[in-house]
């Protein structure tokens, strides 16, 4: 399997691909200004594209919003923080992405996930109850504003903000937090579901 | 003629008065130089002055320059001896410790660092970054000889990696308590500093149980980790969070990551210039930001100096350092500024790391 990793300028890129090693046989990593300048982007050749991090408001991320309104409902897309949020908008109205008072940035929360139908009994996602993560933003996602085309997994157990997202058709998860970071505990059962995700 | 002195391993410094300077040539980027370096000196011992701009002066070239220098430097070494500071100071006859104290002005007064904490702060709200660096230099006059200067201080400002780097228009001195990276044996490690305190006897307490001063250091490891991770396959790996490092002026506490490496000094320092720890979080939006709130060029404060000698080398970051040009001398401080900053305790923080210095507010 091969990845491919958008970078929007970040400063945890290398993290992120250094978590998601052990699941892909290749990872490509692409500066965004110059991946969606490309005219053959090759996105069938791609297991997953993720979006990663980076700094500035999600609507400041014009070719990747317009991406992800191009791309097959199939196509598997991972966005992490800024990437959730820029997932997150690209179906919701502008009142989906709101300032955070205080931001935090490298601050730990425990997850707190809500799991309805088949997740219900997934083990997998049952061994990620309570477990730290590390949170670096300044912005969240507003519940009553984002499209009710996506699940929210699960919320920070001390604010109660949404943490992790899923799309209902398209094949789009969304984590605020940073699996990559040295702060979030059992990076690798992340890294399981992430697979487990992937096959479904 | 002062001699060069560079910290080298224990409590031996690298001592010489025989070498040959070699500046980078401006056209020149400072990668390619060293390794034409390399190639040329591969097995000889060399001390090495990189600015903090590395190769983007474009990001920095709008600030006023207080004194001109090349944007790196390196001394090859002919022959050396390698001494304790006190052997140094027994050997120098000419060594006058009767100088006369130094006054030092902030180029930037408290109201304005205090407007600048803040509009960093409403940059972190909306979303750009999540910590920068904000320094500011001091100003000093003295016409003492900077070996005189190098021993005045040098109890005052404990560090493991001090250096004496003299030159015909301009010397720098050293005493920086900072790692930023150390190649031995194929592993490469580097030990952020974040996170500061005035007192020693409630460290625990005003450092150690700090949130915010968790935070700032937490995010300079993962930016740190980033860094390391760029070099290829290797995984980075965090050895010690948080350790104590009690200065005696200063209380801090630093990191250490380590990660397995073959790459040469200057493709190193091309993944990793300018440090994190000096810089920001994320890096690139940090250093824009440093080119817009801190009007002078930080040219060698905050570059790196240190050892090189075929594929080791060991370099500070180029913090509690003076820079003496003719009768002028200039020493830089600077604190990490994040969400939850006090700007008064940030400026405290800027004059705490002057180390005792004479300040003239």
């Amino acid at each position: 399997m091969k990845a491919a990793l958008i970078d929007h300028d970040d400063s945890f890129t290398q993290n992120l691909r250094q978590w998601l090693k052990p699941l892909f046989s290749q990872i490509d990593v692409y500066n965004h200004h110059d991946y969606f300048s490309q005219q053959s982007r090759l996105n069938s050749t791609y297991s997953l594209f993720v979006l990663s991090p980076g700094p500035k408001n999600p609507s400041d991320y014009h070719q990747t919003l317009e991406w992800l309104k191009t791309i097959s409902p199939t196509t598997p897309v991972l966005g992490v923080c800024l990437g959730m949020q820029m997932i997150v908008l690209s179906e919701s109205g502008a009142g989906a992405i709101k300032k955070y008072s205080p931001p935090l940035h490298g601050k730990k929360s425990k997850l707190h996930l809500s799991l309805g139908g088949e997740n219900k009994s997934d083990e997998n996602l049952l061994s990620l109850q309570g477990l730290s993560v590390a949170r670096y933003h300044s912005l969240v996602c507003e519940p009553k504003n984002i499209s009710p085309a996506f699940d929210v997994i699960a919320n920070s157990a001390d604010d109660q903000q949404v943490m992790w997202i899923q799309h209902q058709t398209k094949k789009w998860m969304g984590l605020q937090f940073h699996p990559e970071s040295f702060l979030t505990e059992k990076p690798e059962l992340h890294l399981n579901y992430l697979k487990k995700w992937l096959q479904k | 003629m002062n001699p060069l002195i560079c910290f080298f391993e224990h409590n031996l410094f690298i001592y010489t008065l025989d070498y040959e300077v070699i500046n980078c040539p401006p056209t020149l980027s400072v990668q390619v130089f060293l390794k034409q370096i390399e190639e040329k000196y591969f097995e000889k011992l060399k001390v090495v002055q990189v600015n903090f701009e590395f190769d983007h002066p474009e990001r920095f070239e709008h600030q006023t320059a207080l004194y001109q220098c090349p944007k790196a430097k390196v001394y090859v070494i002919r022959y050396y001896e390698l001494k304790t500071l006190s052997e140094i100071k027994a050997a120098s006859l000419t060594l006058d410790m009767n100088t006369e104290d130094i006054h030092f002005k902030p180029l930037m007064s408290k109201n304005d660092f205090i407007a600048k904490v803040q509009t960093i702060q409403q940059d972190i709200c909306e979303g750009r970054l999540y910590q920068v660096n904000l320094t500011a230099p001091l100003e000093g006059e003295t016409s003492e000889n900077a070996l005189n200067l190098f021993f005045k201080y040098e109890e005052k400002f404990q560090s493991q990696y001090k250096v004496l780097l003299p030159g015909t228009q301009l010397d720098i001195i050293s005493f920086s308590p900072e790692l930023f990276i150390e190649n031995i044996n194929e592993t490469l490690t580097t030990r952020p500093i974040k996170g500061s305190s005035g007192s020693a006897t409630d460290f625990v307490a005003s450092l150690y149980k700090n949130k915010k001063e968790e935070a700032e250091l937490s995010m300079i490891v993962d930016l740190l980790r980033n860094d390391l991770n760029s070099l290829g396959e290797a995984a980075a790996e965090v050895m010690a969070h948080r350790a104590p490092l009690q200065l005696g002026y200063i209380q801090h506490t630093y990191s250490e990551i380590k990660i397995k490496n073959n790459l040469p000094l200057g493709e190193v320092l091309g993944h990793m210039m300018p440090g994190g720890s000096i810089s920001g979080c994320p890096k690139l939006e940090s250093l824009k930001v440093i080119g817009e709130v801190e009007p002078y060029r930080r040219q060698i404060y905050t570059g790196t100096l240190g050892w090189w000698k075929k594929n080791d080398f060991k370099l500070n970051l180029a913090i509690r350092t003076f820079i003496k040009t003719g009768d002028k001398i200039f020493y830089h401080a600077g604190c990490g500024i994040v969400f939850d900053s006090d700007a008064e305790l940030e400026w405290s923080e800027f004059l705490l790391k002057t180390g005792g210095l004479h300040v003239k507010v």
